[in-house]
């Protein structure tokens, strides 16, 4: 495996493995560019992950202190486990369960399709759906998306089928199984999927697409990147002409190790990329690095989420085959009538038995709730992702008070819910009761996500520096060799996964830094 | 192996501060592995039975179910700050009303359990009780919950679309 040295300053350090972290590297890689790359957890064999619920959280989740502050569920159950990442090589794409679907054309001008709206910071993106376009392409080939570019779809479960009918009867006709970064067949040295149902624990025979499985490979393949696993990135360096040197880490041992750089790409989610920054804060960042804005850690989104549930006659046996077989688009656009902005996705999902207990009804109890879920066999599934208004008060912060392992004050993660979330769970409610009505449910519930998998803002992308952090090309608007290459330069969260556009944006970014290179301006 | 244990740790308090659930994954009860057995008495016990089953009331159940539960929840006894909350809390059930917790009628049972709704050792009982329950592959097996799946080649020629009440799905563009 390619090494090295510490103090050779002619590396780029990207701090992440996951879906940006890795696309920029790979991008790099093949371009001839030596990339080092610091990854906070261990580097797992997928044969080593567990078809067990409890055990898969305990092996891939991001287990190190934060707190939650605010109205959203997880300050109430989860306060000191607010998020679901993964801390593992490969990120959260170990986690995933493959929905690759693209922004929509005016989810990328949500302050001017939208108009103003009050208590929320919407701006505009700095780039269009035509410039990310062809970066979307690639992303799709790259990843093997399903029904895409030629490719296979996969094929479709009893949960969908349930999903699927009832829409049709209710009357959506925008219901699709395309759009999934999972293998139907064999493809690109991974095999097709087995139809196993724990794609949200690690897909075990790599018929989901990861970046462990995947990107990382094919960069390492190139001879340009070295993965320091174990690595946890503490602090960026910079000098006084405002570049930024070099990061200080801890490796596998716990010893602090500085590795020099010639530019750095910070892609460790949306809490730990802004919480990098700021404790990089120097004399003359003193509000963190790149912070001349003070908008370091605003504006962060999760996607607005609910869980529905319903009972059938028959079995469904959700669990059987992937997680999130598809989904109804119908809702997916901005109807300003429903009395919030921005739309939602209507996702088949199943969970086991374990969590869908905790999930159902959190803090739940009693001959009503143990009824419903000794339905399991009979019931079926569905996930609300929604566009999930900005606000500037919602917020990653550090407490000073509170350190971790590292001896770095831990971060808190504040969200108010902006009142549309609500309007919008309520919206998905009546329509997903009434699509299980039409094809015989007996029984409808509302189940509620405690934890946000999806992050985003925090280091938000802005055309006008002092509304952002990071230009188009996630560069920050003060330091020109650091990147955001995360969900942390989305300005909006959108209504879909934002995996896919992470992979895009990352792979303009490093097509942008290569040229950048190649012409002696980085 | 310390780090392992403080992990342990942190993630105990986590749930006990939590009662919690992440979205898309569980929690296990991460507990410490010295579970002594006489640290309750024989009246405890079969309280603490009584407890799980009047939370998690199922008629297809028996009662190995429920000491399956009841043995987990003992291997929280051997924290010491657990171990004084679930003896006051069964004390609090069995103490008050001159009757044993589980003589009293079912009607009594539930209305008194609201009351409790927010006490630590309930939080700290429902979440662990929940978690082994809903965890036990006895339980999967009566509620169709089929667990691990790969070393029998996953589902896809054992039925992830063998639904036959409604048609087969077509092919739409979607996004």
């Amino acid at each position: 495996m390619k090494r090295f040295a510490l103090d050779d300053d002619s590396v780029v350090v990207i701090v992440g493995s996951g879906a940006g972290g890795a696309s920029v590297a790979r991008t790099l890689c093949r371009r001839g560019i030596d990339v080092v790359m610091l990854e906070a957890g261990p580097r797992l064999s997928p044969a080593q992950f567990h078809q067990d619920e409890n055990a898969a959280f305990q092996q891939l989740t991001w287990l190190d202190r934060r707190r939650a502050s605010g109205n959203w569920a997880a300050a109430r159950f989860a306060p000191q486990l607010p998020l679901l990442t993964v801390k593992a090589v490969g990120g959260s794409t170990l986690h995933w369960n493959g929905l690759s679907y693209r922004l929509q054309e005016h989810e990328f001008r949500p302050l001017s399709h939208y108009g103003r709206v009050a208590g929320a910071s919407l701006i505009d993106w700095p780039l269009s759906a035509a410039e990310l376009a062809p970066y979307y392409d690639r992303a799709e080939k790259q990843m093997g998306v399903s029904g895409r570019h030629g490719l296979p779809l996969t094929a479709t479960n009893n949960n969908y089928k349930v999903l699927y009918n009832g829409a049709r009867r209710v009357g959506y006709r925008r219901i699709s199984n395309a759009g999934i970064a999972i293998n139907a067949g064999p493809r690109d040295g991974r095999p097709g999927c087995l139809q196993m149902g724990f794609c949200n624990q690690g897909c075990k025979i790599s018929a989901k697409w990861s970046t462990l499985v995947a990107s990382i490979p094919e960069a390492e393949a190139t001879g340009k990147l070295e993965l320091r696993d174990q690595c946890m990135a503490l602090q960026l360096e910079h000098n006084d002409r405002d570049r930024v040197t070099g990061v200080i880490y801890a490796d596998r041992h716990g010893r602090r190790q500085r590795q020099r750089a010639r530019l750095v790409c910070v892609a460790g989610n949306a809490v730990e990329t802004p919480r990098l920054l700021f404790n990089s804060a120097s004399s003359r960042h003193p509000h963190g690095l790149g912070n001349d804005s003070g908008e370091l850690g605003r504006n962060y989104m999760r996607h607005t989420m609910a869980l529905g549930f319903a009972s059938f006659d028959k079995p469904v046996n959700m669990h059987r085959g992937i997680t999130t077989p598809g989904a109804v688009f119908d809702e997916a656009g901005h109807d300003g009538g429903r009395g919030f902005a921005g739309g939602y996705l209507i996702q088949a999902a199943s969970l086991g038995l374990p969590t869908l207990a905790g999930l159902l009804q959190p803090g739940g109890w009693g001959a009503d709730y143990a009824a419903f879920l000794a339905r399991y066999k009979y019931l079926a599934g569905a996930l609300m992702n929604g566009e999930e208004m900005p606000r500037r008060e919602n917020r990653v912060s550090l407490l000073d008070a509170h350190k971790d392992q590292y001896g770095l004050p831990i971060p808190n993660v504040h969200v108010d819910e902006h009142p549309m979330s609500e309007s919008m769970r309520g919206h998905f409610h009546r329509r997903v009761q009434a699509i299980y009505q039409a094809v015989g449910a007996s029984e409808y519930r509302a189940g509620t996500t405690v934890a946000a998998a999806h992050n985003m803002g925090t280091c938000r992308m802005s055309a006008r520096p002092e509304q952002g952090v990071v230009d188009s090309y996630g560069c920050s608007h003060r330091i020109g060799n650091l990147f955001v290459s995360d969900g942390s330069q989305f300005p909006s969260s959108g209504a879909e996964n934002p995996t896919l556009t992470i992979v895009a944006l990352a792979m303009r970014q490093a097509d942008h830094i290569a040229a950048k290179m190649i012409r002696r301006e980085l | 192996m310390r780090s392992m244990h403080k992990r342990r740790r942190l993630l105990l308090k986590l749930m006990l501060a939590a009662g919690l659930l992440a979205a898309g994954a569980a929690v296990s009860p991460a507990v410490p592995a010295a579970a002594p057995a006489a640290a309750l008495t024989r009246d405890q016990l079969r309280t603490l039975a009584a407890l799980v089953a009047d939370l998690f009331p199922h008629a297809a159940l028996d009662q190995s179910h429920y000491q399956n539960v009841v043995a987990a929840l003992t291997r929280l006894l051997g924290d010491a700050g657990q171990r004084r909350l679930i003896i006051a809390g069964l004390a609090q059930l069995d103490g008050a009303a001159g009757r044993r917790w589980r003589e009293r009628a079912p009607a009594q049972r539930l209305a008194r359990l609201k009351q409790l709704e927010s006490a630590a050792f309930f939080q700290l009982l429902r979440y662990h009780s929940m978690q082994a329950l809903y965890s036990d592959p006895a339980v999967w097996a009566l509620y169709g919950y089929q667990g691990e799946s790969l070393s029998k080649g996953g589902y896809l020629q054992r039925g992830f679309n063998d639904l036959d009440w409604l048609p087969e799905p077509g092919v739409e563009a979607g996004q």
